[in-house]
């Protein structure tokens, strides 16, 4: 009966998509839907695609319901990188790039596992409390960047805040490509990762290492992340909302979670997108900002819920 | 019959003739009208509110990321923006199209004519452009005798100031003046205190925050400012941080204010 549902989520995307194409002062104008609104609308649906996609995969492989590139510090991680090589003059279309961003997503997500798995077992506050500290270290030293950074302060400063404000066609590419092969990488091993999801030491009982499992979605995360931040910038909660709520309609099994995810997670953020850009026109809100109003609430209430469940 | 075709036909040259403009940055705006040209503006930034007129004319976001899709609706001839929009910006209105005017950042009060001349040219406005740069310069106070008063301007809470790399220094030049951070070849920056003590300005312009705050500030109280009493807070904050033509009067003022003792 569940499964039944899943069409939901090609709705919600296509409704998302037909009105962040529609949304704008200039009407429908064809050339604006053309060279403005398309490029802008496949950005938030890259982004939030691989956003959704991490969460999903994150929350899987580590069985935690608050796990997420953001909390984890993977976000913070492939930002600061991106900034470092924006103040190195590496060209943002360069493959040097993406590597670096990788990098730093991978660095931080492992250093934050890390830190979490010191105390023993591996609690779900352990892991937020060490993402917040990996997060707190990788901002400082963007902001270190940003009041060193004399001429082009501006639009780093725009692109930490995160947001979708004229994308790059090569960024939009290499990013989109990025992000598939993630997925269908995810797609392709799902019997591993709903094996992850029963917990690592059931997934030793089946037949399946963690230890390399968890390596194996760790890099697809961390790929699909970095794949979100070279293009938007730091954008949170997509990761963390979007696998609680298309569960509802997809089912637990990551064979249709996955994908759902990553559906889920582009229709989340070009809506978000579309409605930072209508609510207070002219002026434009970050998407960024939209989706922490809105995943905020939505992360306390997570925790809420999971402390009611332990109790 | 045949008077009205002969009154549309002087209406579509009419309409013809007047360009729509659209400024992207309040001193445009202000230069724009000081030319006479105000009635061509057909789109400014959120934050043009001088002459009252400009409050009515529709707008276009903020400066830094203006909404390219508002300003193409507005359909306008000529887009004049400064030179941060140069990257995506402008290059996504010159791909739609449309005509974008890049102006230099103004470094110092001869780059304020430079502006006005470059706006006045696309404009078809020399005459006027020339006349007001005349007017401009005329209304400068003369140039001051003796050593010129060493000031610190704040121009936002937190010690933001300006170097040497900006018009305002000049401005303050121009008022007989000397900034005390003027060998800072910067724009724009965070000034720290201990700094600001160690100068020992003269004199203090404060473009936000009151006076009562600013002497109440650790170890201020020794400053040869606070000392005598020259924190200027009376100058209009828009006319002086904008690089248009009232920043000229404010010029005027300061001068008055710095040299009233001697």
């Amino acid at each position: 009966m569940r499964k039944n549902r899943f069409w939901f989520i090609p709705a919600a995307l296509a409704a998302a998509f037909l009105f962040s194409l529609a949304a704008g002062p200039a009407g429908f104008s064809p050339e604006i839907i053309w060279g403005l609104r398309l490029p802008r609308t496949l950005a938030a649906l890259v982004v939030g695609a691989g956003l959704g996609l991490a969460g999903a995969l994150f929350q899987g492989v580590l069985k935690n319901p608050l796990a997420d590139p953001y909390i984890m510090g993977t976000s913070a991680g492939a930002t600061a990188a991106a900034v470092l090589c924006f103040l190195a003059g590496v060209p943002r279309t360069s493959p040097l790039f993406f590597l670096a961003v990788f990098t730093g997503a991978f660095g931080a997500t492992f250093l934050a596992y890390w830190l979490a798995r010191l105390t023993g077992r591996l609690s779900d506050a352990a892991l937020v409390l060490a993402g917040v500290a990996v997060s707190a270290f990788l901002t400082a030293l963007v902001m270190l960047s940003l009041s060193v950074a004399r001429e082009r302060a501006l639009s780093l400063f725009y692109f930490v805040l995160g947001g979708l404000y004229a994308p790059r066609s090569g960024v939009l590419a290499a990013s989109a490509l990025l992000a598939a092969l993630s997925g269908a990488a995810a797609l392709a091993r799902w019997r591993a990762l709903d094996a992850m999801a029963l917990g690592e030491e059931s997934a030793y009982h089946l037949g399946i290492d963690p230890r390399r499992e968890r390596l194996f979605f760790f890099v697809l995360g961390c790929a699909s992340t970095s794949a979100a931040v070279a293009l938007g910038g730091t954008i949170g909660f997509v990761g963390l909302m979007t696998p609680h709520i298309v569960r509802l309609l997809s089912g637990p099994s990551s064979r249709t979670l996955v994908p759902a995810s990553a559906l889920g997670g582009a229709a989340l953020l070009c809506a978000a997108d579309a409605a930072g850009r209508t609510l207070f026109s002219p002026s434009e809100v970050p998407a960024g900002v939209v989706m922490a109003l809105a995943g905020a609430p939505f992360f306390m209430w997570l925790l809420w819920k999971s402390s009611r469940g332990r109790a | 019959m045949k008077y009205l075709a002969a009154l549309c036909l002087l209406f579509s040259a009419a309409a013809a003739n007047a360009a729509r403009v659209v400024s992207l940055m309040p001193s445009y705006t202000e230069i724009i009208f000081a030319l006479g040209a105000g009635k061509d503006l057909v789109g400014v930034s959120n934050f043009c509110d001088y002459p009252p007129e400009a409050a009515k004319i529709q707008k276009t976001g903020d400066y830094l990321r203006p909404n390219v899709e508002k300003i193409y609706s507005l359909k306008p001839d000529l887009v004049f923006a400064g030179d941060w929009a140069s990257g995506t910006t402008a290059g996504q209105l010159s791909r739609l199209g449309v005509k974008v005017a890049l102006l230099p950042e103004e470094k110092s009060v001869a780059d304020i004519y430079r502006t006005i001349r470059l706006i006045a040219a696309r404009l078809d406005r020399r005459e006027e452009g020339e006349k007001l740069v005349k007017k401009l310069k005329a209304s400068l106070p003369p140039p001051p005798e003796g050593k010129p008063v060493r000031v610190y301007i704040e121009a936002d809470s937190g010690g933001w100031t300006a170097g040497g790399d900006s018009f305002l220094s000049d401005a303050v030049a121009k008022a007989g003046g000397a900034n005390v951070f003027g060998k800072e070849k910067r724009g724009y920056f965070q000034a720290d205190w201990e700094d600001v003590l160690l100068m020992d300005p003269q004199a203090v312009i404060l473009l936000s925050g009151t006076k009562k705050d600013f002497v109440s500030r650790p170890m201020a109280k020794d400053m040869a400012a606070v000392r005598s009493g020259l924190i200027i807070t009376g100058l209009d904050r828009d006319a002086f941080s904008r690089p248009g033509p009232r920043l000229f009067g404010e010029i005027k003022k300061l001068s008055g204010l710095l040299h009233a003792e001697k």
